[in-house]
C-alpha cells in the first residue's frame, strides 16, 4: 500500500503570500494514500531537505509530492534528497503551485483552492509511479566545434588538454573568424593578429584537434554522447596535402573580386587565402569567379604551382564525423546600416562601418594601416563615430545593447589619434557602457589623453555637402543642436547573430531566442548549455560579447565537455517510451512522427514463424517528450512514469 | 483615366498656378480631373491639433463627397493628402471608428477610396514610354533640386516615397531630360505653417534649404507641396543668399517639357521669377 507524503513550500512569500499553504497541507491529508503533510519556508534548501527526509524515515513513507516550483527547476534537488534516504528517485513528484499559482493569479482564494487541485493531481499520479532504473548510455569522447574563431579555437584546445579529440568545422577557408579581422583589442591595446596567430597555429599543429575548414554542417543526428555529424566539405580546387603555401598562384591569378575578409575595402585574386596568417595556409578558388571555372579558359594557377595542387576537377565531399558532445560557437554579424536611411543608407562612401575601420587602421589591411577616405583617399582631420547603429532602437534595429560598441569606438579613436596626430574625434552616444576589469579607466583615457569629444545624443542625420559628410545631432546634455562637418563618419552597427544562425540551429535542434541568439539552458545557473543535452555554447552566438567574454565561455562549455567525457558512461533518465510488441500492429506511425527519430521498425518472429514487424524504442535517442503516444492507435507505446494508467487517474480525481 | 479632384484651398488661392499646371499637364497626359462638388476643408494643420472628432470627420466627409464623384481621388496638395490618407487609412482599419465617423458625417462612407498624388498618377498609372512619348521641350541642361518636404513622405501610412531619401520627383526630372541634384536637404524642413506666425523660423530653415541648393549649384528647385513652395519662395530677398533660387511646381516644368504654352502655366505669378533662367535654357 503506497504511503504517500506531501510538503508544500512556502517560497519565502513567492508562494505562501498568495496561496494558504497550511490549508493546502491540511487538504493534502484527505487525499488517497496520503498519510503526512506539512509545509516549510523552503522546501529545496538544506533544512527543507531534511524535513522531507525525517518525514520519510518516520513514517515510513514510500513516495513524495513536494508543492512548490516546477520541476524544470528543482525537480532533480528533490529526486537526489529522497535518494540518500534509500527511496527511488522516480517515487517523487512535484506540483507546481508558484509558476501556475501564486505568481500568475491574484484572487488568494482561488489561487489556494487551484493548489489543492494540483496537489490533488500529484498525488494521484505518483501513486502508480514506478521506482526506473537509471539508462547508461556509451560516450563517444570526441566533441564538435561549429565554428573556429576564438571561442572554437579555445575550446577545442581545452579539450584537446583534457585529452579528447575536438573537430572544428569552420566555414570560412582558414579559422581566426571576427578576431583576425581586429585590428588591436580593448583595454590593452595588444595587437589582435599577434594574440591570435599564436592559438591558430597551435590549434593547427595539435595532435588532437581536426580542422575542416570551407566546410559545414550538413546534418545532425543522435543525442547526447552519441552524435552523428555530415559535414560538407566544399571543393577548394586546391589539395590541402600538396600546396606549400607559396602563394604564387595568388600572385598570378588575373581575376579580381571584392574582399569579403576586407569588408569589400580591397580586392582579392579569384585563388587567395583570405588574410596572410590563414591556417590552413592553403588558397581556395572561387568558383564563382574563376576563368578556368567559369569559361574554361586560364588555367594560369594550376601552371604556375610547382607543387602540382591545384585540382579544377575538385568536388564537394561529405564525410561523417562521430561525437559525444557539441559546442557551437558560432560567432557574429553586424547589423546591415542600410535600414538608417538617414544615415545615408549605404549612399555615403565616408560613412563606413566599425569593422571596416578596423580594416582601414590594420597593418595588413587595404590601405596597409592608412586611415584614408574611401571617397578620394585623403587623410580624415574630423572623424564621427556614432554609437547604437541598430543597438537599443526599437524601431529600426534591435532592442538590446551590443555591449562591445563603447568600448571599441573608445579604441577607434584612441587609435585613430595615434595614427593621425591632428585628428580631431567625436563620438555620440547614449550611455556609456563600460563594465569590466580597466573599461571605465580605458574610456576616460580617450577622452583626456586622446582628446576625443563625447556628445551625448543622437544623430539626426548625415548628409554631404562640399565633400564633407555633415553631421546633425543633439547635444542632450547642453540641450542644443550640433552640426560637425566630418570628414569621415564611423557607424557602430548592432552585433546580431550569423545569418546562418537560425537554419543552423533547427539543423542541430538548437534552441534560439527571438534575435536568433542562441539559448542557454539558464539565464544564471546553466549559462553555457543548450537546453538540448549535450549541445554547449561559446562566445557571440549566445549575446554579445568581447573577447575576453568569448575566450571565458569557451573554457567553460570545454569543461563541462570534459565532465562528460570523463566517464565511460552517461546516465540518463529512463522516461523514455516503450513498445508491448505483442499488441503493435506496426502502422509505422510512430516512425514517422517521431521528432528525435528514435523509433524505427524490426522483424520479429512468432512461434509459428510467422514474420511481422513491430516499433522499437532506441532508448539513448527517445527524449520522452511522449509525442508517439496519443498517436498509437493500438496504444501499445507507454512512456515510463507518464502511462495512459496514470494520466487517467490524474484525470479521474479531479 | 478618370479621376476625383480635390484641389484644396491652397490651390485656389494662393498656389493657383500648382492648379493650372496641375490640370493643364494631367489634361495633356489624357488624365480627366472632375471637381468634387461642394469639397471642403481638409482640417489642415488645426483640425488635428485641436479637436479629436472633426480630425476624421472633415476628411471622411471629402471622401463621402468624392467617391460620389469617383472612387480615385486625385490630391495635389501634400497636406490635404496627409490629411486625406492617414484619416482614410484610420477609417480601413477601424471598423467602429467608421461607425462612429459615418454618424456624425451623417454619410455612408465605405473606406473604398484611392488616394492619389498627382506624381503617382504621371507615375505609377501612366506607362512611362507614352509619358516620353509626349516630351517635345526636353529640360536638358537644366539642374534642378528636388525638394520633397515632409508631408509626402510621413508618415508610413500616408507616404509616397521614402522617409529619408525619396527619389520620385528626381525620377520624373531625369526623364524629362533634367539633371537632378544629390543633396541632403530633400527631406529637411522648410518651417511648415510658421510662415505668419513667425517668419524667423522660416527665413532660417528654408534659408539653409536654400543655401544648400545654391551650393549645388541648382538652377531650380522643384517641389510638390503648396506649403513648401510658399516658404522657399516668399521671403528670399530677407535671406542671406548668394544669389536667389526660382521655386517650381513639378506640374510646370512638366509643362514645359510637354510643350505647353509658358503663359498659360502661370508661372509669372511667383516672388523669384524663373523666365529669366528658363528663357536662358531655351525653356521658354
Amino acid at each position: 500500500m503506497p504511503r504517500t507524503g506531501v510538503f508544500v513550500c512556502h517560497c519565502g512569500s513567492n508562494i505562501a503570500g498568495k496561496v494558504d499553504v497550511e490549508t493546502v497541507a491540511a487538504k493534502a491529508l484527505n487525499f488517497d494514500r496520503v498519510v503526512f503533510s506539512t509545509t516549510y519556508k523552503y522546501m529545496c534548501s538544506q533544512p527543507g531537505q531534511e524535513v522531507i527526509k525525517k518525514a520519510v524515515r518516520d513514517n515510513n513513507l514510500d513516495r513524495i509530492v513536494v508543492a512548490a516550483c516546477t520541476p524544470n527547476l528543482h525537480g532533480k534537488t528533490f529526486q537526489r534528497c529522497i535518494k540518500t534516504v534509500g527511496l527511488s528517485p522516480y517515487l517523487s513528484e512535484m506540483a507546481s503551485i508558484r509558476e501556475h499559482c501564486s505568481w500568475v493569479h491574484t484572487d488568494p482564494d482561488e489561487a489556494t483552492g487551484k493548489a489543492i487541485e494540483l496537489v490533488r493531481l500529484a498525488t494521484a499520479k505518483v501513486r502508480k509511479n514506478v521506482a526506473l532504473l537509471p539508462l547508461n548510455i556509451p560516450v563517444t569522447r570526441r566533441a564538435l566545434v561549429i565554428g573556429g574563431g576564438i571561442a572554437g579555437i579555445q575550446s577545442a584546445l581545452d579539450i584537446a588538454a583534457a585529452g579528447f579529440e575536438a573537430v572544428i568545422v569552420e566555414k570560412e577557408p582558414s579559422v581566426g573568424g571576427r578576431m583576425a579581422q581586429l585590428d588591436k583589442t580593448f583595454p590593452t591595446l595588444d595587437c589582435s593578429a599577434c594574440i591570435l596567430a599564436p592559438r591558430m597555429v597551435e590549434v593547427a599543429t595539435n595532435e588532437k584537434v581536426i580542422i575542416h575548414s570551407y566546410s559545414k554542417i550538413e546534418k545532425i543526428t543522435g543525442s547526447v554522447g552519441s552524435f552523428e555529424v555530415q559535414i560538407k566539405k566544399k571543393a577548394r580546387y586546391v589539395d590541402l596535402g600538396k600546396c606549400t603555401g607559396c602563394g604564387t598562384c595568388t600572385e598570378k591569378c588575373p581575376v579580381k573580386v571584392d574582399s569579403e575578409f576586407n569588408l569589400r575595402l580591397s580586392t582579392r585574386k579569384a585563388i587567395s587565402t583570405p588574410f596572410p596568417q590563414a591556417v590552413p595556409n592553403v588558397p581556395v578558388i572561387d568558383p564563382h569567379h574563376c576563368r578556368y571555372l567559369t569559361l574554361g579558359k586560364c588555367g594560369v594557377c594550376q601552371k604556375v604551382c610547382q607543387a602540382g595542387a591545384v585540382n579544377y576537377e575538385d568536388k564537394d565531399e561529405i564525410i561523417i564525423e562521430k561525437v559525444g558532445a557539441i559546442i557551437a560557437a558560432t560567432g557574429y554579424d553586424l547589423f546591415d546600416p542600410k535600414k538608417y536611411g538617414e544615415y545615408g543608407g549605404g549612399r555615403y562612401r565616408d560613412v563606413i562601418t566599425g569593422l571596416q575601420f578596423e580594416r582601414l587602421i590594420n597593418a595588413s589591411g587595404p590601405t596597409g594601416g592608412e586611415i584614408t577616405r574611401l571617397s578620394d583617399g585623403k587623410t580624415p582631420k574630423t572623424i564621427v563615430f556614432i554609437q547604437c547603429v541598430g543597438s537599443r532602437d526599437e524601431q529600426k534595429g534591435k532592442p538590446y545593447c551590443s555591449k562591445i560598441c563603447c568600448m571599441y569606438t573608445a579604441k577607434q579613436t584612441i587609435l585613430a589619434k595615434e595614427h593621425i596626430p591632428d585628428v580631431q574625434c567625436y563620438v555620440f552616444y547614449i550611455d556609456i557602457r563600460a563594465g569590466g576589469k580597466n573599461y571605465e579607466e580605458f574610456v576616460k583615457r580617450a577622452q583626456t589623453d586622446y582628446g576625443a569629444v563625447y556628445i551625448r545624443g543622437r544623430v539626426s542625420k548625415l548628409y554631404e555637402q562640399e565633400g564633407q559628410i555633415m553631421v546633425k545631432g543633439m547635444d542632450t546634455l547642453l540641450g542644443e543642436e550640433v552640426e560637425i562637418p566630418a570628414d569621415l563618419v564611423v557607424l557602430a552597427t548592432a552585433i546580431v547573430p550569423r545569418r546562418e544562425a537560425r537554419t543552423l540551429a533547427q539543423k542541430i535542434g538548437l534552441s534560439y531566442d527571438q534575435h536568433a541568439f542562441y539559448n542557454e539552458a539558464h539565464p544564471k545557473m546553466a549559462p553555457v548549455e543548450n537546453l538540448t543535452l549535450g549541445i554547449y555554447l561559446a562566445g557571440a552566438c549566445q549575446a554579445p560579447k568581447d573577447i575576453p567574454d568569448s575566450v571565458a565561455m569557451a573554457s567553460a562549455a570545454a569543461a563541462k565537455i570534459c565532465g562528460l567525457f570523463s566517464r565511460d558512461f552517461l546516465s540518463i533518465d529512463p522516461i523514455v517510451a516503450s513498445v508491448a510488441e505483442t499488441c503493435c500492429v506496426g502502422c509505422n506511425t510512430c516512425v514517422a512522427i517521431c521528432p528525435f527519430k528514435a523509433i524505427s521498425m524490426e522483424i520479429r518472429k512468432d512461434r509459428t514463424g510467422q514474420e511481422r514487424q513491430v516499433a522499437t524504442v532506441n532508448t539513448s535517442l527517445c527524449q520522452g517528450c511522449g509525442t508517439c503516444l496519443p498517436n498509437c492507435r493500438s496504444r501499445c507505446i507507454s512512456l515510463n512514469n507518464w502511462t495512459t494508467d496514470q494520466l487517467y487517474a490524474e484525470v479521474m480525481t479531479i | 483615366m478618370e479621376y476625383a479632384y480635390y484641389p484644396g484651398c491652397s490651390l485656389h488661392v494662393m498656389s493657383s498656378e500648382y492648379d493650372v499646371s496641375t490640370r493643364a499637364v494631367l489634361a495633356r497626359l489624357g488624365v480627366t480631373l472632375r471637381e468634387i462638388p461642394d469639397w471642403f476643408c481638409c482640417g489642415a494643420s488645426s483640425a488635428h491639433m485641436t479637436d479629436a472628432v472633426l480630425t476624421d470627420a472633415l476628411p471622411a466627409k471629402n471622401l463621402a463627397l468624392a467617391v460620389k464623384v469617383n472612387q480615385r481621388i486625385a490630391v495635389p496638395c501634400a497636406a490635404c493628402l496627409h490629411r486625406l490618407k492617414k484619416t482614410d487609412h484610420k477609417l480601413k482599419n477601424d471598423d467602429a471608428l467608421l461607425k462612429n465617423v459615418n454618424e456624425s458625417i451623417k454619410d455612408n462612407y465605405q473606406g473604398n477610396a484611392q488616394i492619389k498624388h498627382p506624381l503617382e498618377i504621371i507615375q505609377d498609372d501612366l506607362k512611362t514610354e507614352e509619358l516620353s512619348e509626349k516630351i517635345t521641350r526636353p529640360l536638358n541642361n537644366l539642374k534642378v533640386a528636388c525638394y520633397y518636404g515632409c508631408l509626402l513622405v510621413r508618415p508610413a501610412e500616408a507616404a509616397i516615397d521614402d522617409a529619408e531619401n525619396p527619389e520620385r520627383l528626381d525620377r520624373l526630372m531625369n526623364l524629362l531630360g533634367a539633371e537632378t541634384i544629390n543633396w541632403g536637404f530633400k527631406v529637411e524642413c522648410c518651417g511648415a505653417g510658421m510662415t505668419l506666425a513667425h517668419k524667423e523660423s522660416i527665413i532660417g530653415l528654408a534659408g539653409r534649404i536654400l543655401n544648400d541648393a545654391i551650393l549645388n549649384e541648382a538652377d531650380c528647385i522643384a517641389v510638390a507641396c503648396p506649403m513648401c513652395h510658399t516658404n522657399l519662395d516668399l521671403y528670399q530677398d530677407q535671406m542671406d543668399l548668394k544669389r536667389k533660387v526660382p521655386i517650381l511646381y513639378f506640374t510646370e516644368l512638366l509643362g514645359l517639357a510637354l510643350g505647353l504654352d509658358y503663359n498659360s502655366l502661370e508661372i509669372d505669378k511667383h516672388i523669384v521669377p524663373a523666365k529669366g533662367m528658363l528663357l536662358e535654357k531655351g525653356l521658354v
